[in-house]
């Protein structure tokens, strides 16, 4: 069914915007033999391309830095395990395979040595108890030392509980110590990735 | 250091996972990417240089130090457009105080859609803005374009200057898909209107 009268502002947005729903048909069908409406439809055309042709606007010289100035860069903990691996990496070709032959040498040495050991188990765990042994007594022995000296006529009234009082305070100054470290290190690498 | 890269030609969502691992250079090309775009887009709304350059400026900080959060099921630029789109309409709000303001759109059916269409603007914006008209059709298309409601005037820009679909621009403005179609279909009729006797 031919439509018969011109088409009105609504359709006419229909079919500017490419609609092809129901009914457009019957519009489409209108304007094949309406030169008024093709007319006004190429009017509405013409004035959106007005639109659509306006000049971009920029903002002043240097928004990036001002943006980035307010921006904190967020780096993921797995990204700055992988930048800090990529750190180590040797930046010229002949130093990076002298490192990787090092390192392959190195591993050869590791692995001969623990098939050597496995080859002569027996051996390898009395020489290595006979080693764990030593240095436990000398361990044992220095830090009783330390005890005695620091607590002085203290150790003759405590007696034998010294020894262990000295290890239970050495494990502790000395995991204090290597956290005081870690954390200073982690600051700083804070700061690093701030800057 | 991790290699310098060529983010240029990288599409948006590259880019984004590319900043979400801190990459610098990926932040700067967003940006270089859409600068103009979003300031040409508030200035349109706000016709204020200045308040156009910091709602840009706010626009990009707060995406970008979002950027963790972002969901790659949207358009990168949608989400930049939706919250450069607010906080130039939020803008406008808060300068109403010292504007004029007129009735809202007449299709306007709750409170909140009275407020969001309602046309405002400052008596001596308008007289300058009049006097540009008279220059070129260019200028006499932004003299109308300002004098549109915001929501009205959000909807042309996104879809005839940022060539947005109108999906996307209902999903932009949290607007039903045919209340954008009318929005954009009234707001083309209106600005014909105006400049009818500019041509
Ligand atoms: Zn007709």
């Amino acid at each position: 069914m031919t439509l018969t009268r011109h088409l009105l502002p609504d359709e006419l947005d229909l079919l500017l915007d490419g609609e092809t729903g129901f009914g457009v048909q019957q519009l489409t069908g209108h304007l094949r033999d309406c030169a008024q409406c093709r007319d006004e439809l190429a009017a509405l055309r013409a004035f959106v391309l007005d639109i659509e042709t306006l000049p971009e606007m920029a903002p002043q010289f240097g928004f990036a830095d001002r943006v980035m100035y307010e921006v904190h860069v967020f780096e993921p903990w797995h990204v700055a395990i992988r930048t800090s691996l990529a750190g180590w990496m040797p930046a010229s070709p002949v130093m990076r395979i002298a490192g990787g032959t090092a390192l392959t040498g190195a591993a050869s040495l590791v692995t001969g040595a623990a098939a050597w050991g496995w080859a002569h188990r027996d051996a390898t765990v009395f020489v290595g108890g006979l080693v764990t042994e030593r240095a436990r007594e000398g361990l044992f022995a220095s830090l009783t030392a330390t005890a005695q000296a620091l607590v002085g006529p203290l150790g003759a009234t405590f007696g034998s509980g010294l020894p262990l009082l000295g290890l239970a305070g050495a494990t502790l100054l000395t995991g204090a110590g290597v956290g005081f470290l870690g954390l200073r290190a982690v600051a700083a690498r804070a700061r690093r990735l701030e800057a | 250091m991790p290699r310098l890269l060529d983010a240029t030609n990288l599409p948006d969502a590259d880019l984004v996972a590319l900043a979400q691992e801190g990459r610098d250079e990926a932040y700067r090309e967003l940006i270089r990417r859409y600068e103009r775009p979003v300031f040409s887009l508030v200035y349109r709304m706000v016709r204020d240089r200045e308040a156009a350059e910091d709602l840009a400026q706010e626009t990009f900080i707060k995406v970008l130090n979002n950027i963790e959060k972002y969901s790659p099921e949207f358009k990168f630029s949608s989400w930049l457009f939706k919250i450069a789109n607010n906080l130039a309409i939020d803008s406008l709000r808060r300068r109403r105080l010292d504007t004029v303001s007129i009735d809202g759109a007449s299709g306007a059916a709750t409170q909140a859609e009275i407020e969001a269409t309602s046309f405002e603007i400052g008596d001596r914006s308008e007289n300058a803005l009049d006097e540009m008209a008279n220059k070129e059709l260019g200028a006499a298309i932004e003299v109308a374009i300002a004098k549109l409601r915001p929501l009205y005037r959000s909807c042309i820009l996104l879809r005839h200057v940022d060539g947005r679909s109108y999906e996307e621009i209902a999903q932009l403005l949290d607007l039903p898909l045919g209340t954008v179609k009318t929005y954009i279909h009234r707001a083309r009729h209106e600005l014909r209107e105006a400049l009818e006797d500019t041509r």
